[in-house]
């Protein structure tokens, strides 16, 4: 086959895969008609997102508003609920998250490792699908696109030293702050020790360490510059302030550094060594850290700076997943292994056909290596509908919510039980979640109950069943207004509260 | 020295995949056999690595 047939059929099967990415996660969505994007957090995105839509910007100091921006922006554009715009464009972050992963190893590692990754990364790893779960879209948009894109071009500019690379890299790693407090935690506990590690071998490789200086002194003045300037201009001192708690506010006291960023331990707690082939799967768990020998040589034999850069990335979050000081929340950093173990994995599955070059050798490797990435794929079965229990508006709760915008006046009071973060944003009615506070049952005009949903990430049957318990046994108290669904705990119940 | 490296290496490498593939094969996405055996084949990942060290530097 002619050079130029080969490049043709090769860039032909990219497509294929980058379209085969976009249909995987587009297929749920078209499917199953979602209502509303998967998890909690979307609740929070919507109301950021309508504070902007309405005022021009927003007054919540607590998250980075760039996905926000982004969606106030589409939205505008094709006139869409922000809800809606999200259901859509969530499952794009998927796209480009693999796209950057895509550039990075084809710049650095070749098409061929670009490709082995790309399918690792796209149909075998869990991760970062498994985050959109729970609504953590800036958390891709930070960590896993503009981080790697940053990434991408940092590492072009360290080596060739160009003013476009060098600012694109200021470019995506000062952005990544605007999009997620953690992946800017996440990117700075990586560039520092990647920086110094690139330095060194550069030290050793005899360069100019003045020259490498300059590049990374313009790299982080313009990431500073680009992030901070437009952020204080744009979106505030609180916002400014809120990034800097967690880089600058305590570094004062090393002390209360560390103990700040501990505390946030407990709310993503490291996970059991076991359930890395959970988390990551089996394949990139085992084909990544295979890749060590490689990448040892590559950095240590070769002195090639991508080595070196992979190595450390992986080294780092796979420390910063487990509990030491300066991790602030294990559980959490643990999922984004997934993109240096799905690069890793891309090297080892080509250097090892270099290295055992003998047929008796590579016939049995590429039939175990074809079985097992073959079984991976198999996998992709499992994903259809694994966002359902999640998403928390479906077709029963769309019945109760139109019933109440045509049925309740606009003043009307809704106390919600259990739980239900979806309701007042949905229907403009006051909501107020009471979960099993009962007290607070006749402070208002409606009680809401809201149904049990099966396979539900955070929460089980009981306080639904608990919910409807207490209900039955102060009957006095209540009207009952309207069921939907079935009148157990799968189904929701309204009632009129007696005054 | 160099070959019994090298075949070390092989031979740890393909009962590792091995295991991946037999794992697979039991329970897809073959969770269900890794997470009771992580200390097994987690050592044998390492020993693996080990030796493919020793290999790769010695070629």
């Amino acid at each position: 086959m002619s050079n130029n047939r080969f490049k043709i059929l090769t860039t032909i099967f990219v497509v294929f895969i980058f379209l085969a990415i976009l249909i995987i996660n587009y297929f749920d969505v078209l499917k199953f008609k979602y209502y509303v994007p998967p998890g909690n957090d979307p609740t929070l995105h919507t109301l950021i997102t309508r504070e902007i839509l309405e005022k021009g910007k927003t007054t919540f100091s607590g998250y980075p508003p760039g996905f926000h921006y982004i969606i106030a922006g589409l939205s505008k554009l094709s006139d869409t609920d922000p809800v809606k715009t999200m259901v859509y464009f969530y499952p794009f972050l998927m796209f480009l998250s693999a796209l950057a992963v895509y550039l990075l190893g084809k710049q650095f590692f070749g098409k061929t490792v670009a490709i082995l990754s790309l399918i690792l990364y796209g149909f075998i790893s869990p991760q970062p699908r498994q985050t959109l779960w729970d609504g953590g879209f800036p958390n891709l948009m930070g960590a896993d696109f503009l981080m790697i894109l940053g990434f991408f071009y940092f590492l072009k500019a360290y080596k060739n030293g160009r003013i476009k690379d060098i600012f694109f890299a200021g470019l995506f790693l000062g952005l990544a702050p605007f999009f997620h407090h953690l992946s800017s935690y996440l990117m700075i506990t990586l560039i520092v020790p990647i920086s110094l590690s690139l330095l060194v071998l550069s030290l050793l490789k005899k360069q100019s360490l003045k020259k490498k200086l300059i590049i990374l002194g313009l790299i982080f003045g313009i990431a500073l510059f680009i992030g901070a300037y437009p952020g204080y201009i744009y979106f505030g001192k609180e916002y400014l302030k809120q990034i800097s708690n967690g880089f600058v506010a305590h570094a004062a006291s090393w002390q209360k550094f560390i103990s700040q960023v501990n505390k946030l331990t407990p709310y993503a707690p490291p996970i059991p060594f076991s359930d890395y082939f959970l988390l990551l799967s089996p394949y990139l768990w085992i084909f990544g850290w295979l890749s060590v020998p490689f990448l040892l040589k590559g950095f240590l034999r070769e002195k090639r700076e991508e080595y070196v850069f992979v190595f450390v990335w992986l080294l780092i979050v796979f420390i910063f997943s487990r509990p030491i000081s300066l991790s602030p929340m294990p559980g959490r950093i643990a999922r984004e292994l997934s993109i240096p173990l799905a690069l890793s994995s891309g090297i080892f599955l080509k250097e090892i056909f270099v290295y055992f070059k003998e047929l008796r050798f590579t016939a049995v490797l590429a039939i175990l290596i074809g079985l097992s990435i073959l079984r991976g794929l198999f996998g992709l079965s499992d994903w259809v509908g694994k966002y359902n229990p999640m998403v928390f508006i479906q077709d029963v709760d769309m019945q109760a919510i139109n019933w109440i915008k045509n049925n309740t006046e606009k003043e009307a009071k809704f106390l919600v039980a259990p739980y239900n973060p979806w309701l007042y944003i949905l229907t403009q009615r006051s909501f107020t979640e009471i979960r099993l506070d009962f007290d607070k049952m006749k402070n208002g005009d409606y009680l809401y109950i809201n149904r049990y949903q099966e396979g539900y990430m955070w929460g089980d049957r009981w306080p639904y069943l608990r919910v409807r318990e207490e209900v039955q046994s102060r009957k006095k108290d209540f009207q009952l207004i309207k069921n939907f669904g079935s009148e157990d705990e799968r189904g929701i119940t309204i009632y009129k509260i007696k005054k | 020295m160099k070959t019994i490296t090298k075949e070390i290496f092989f031979f740890l490498l393909s009962i590792l995949l091995f295991i991946l593939v037999y794992g697979s094969f039991k329970q897809n996405p073959g969770l269900g056999f890794f997470a009771p055996h992580w200390k097994l084949i987690d050592l044998l990942l390492i020993i693996t690595v080990f030796f493919g060290i020793l290999g790769i530097w010695n070629k």
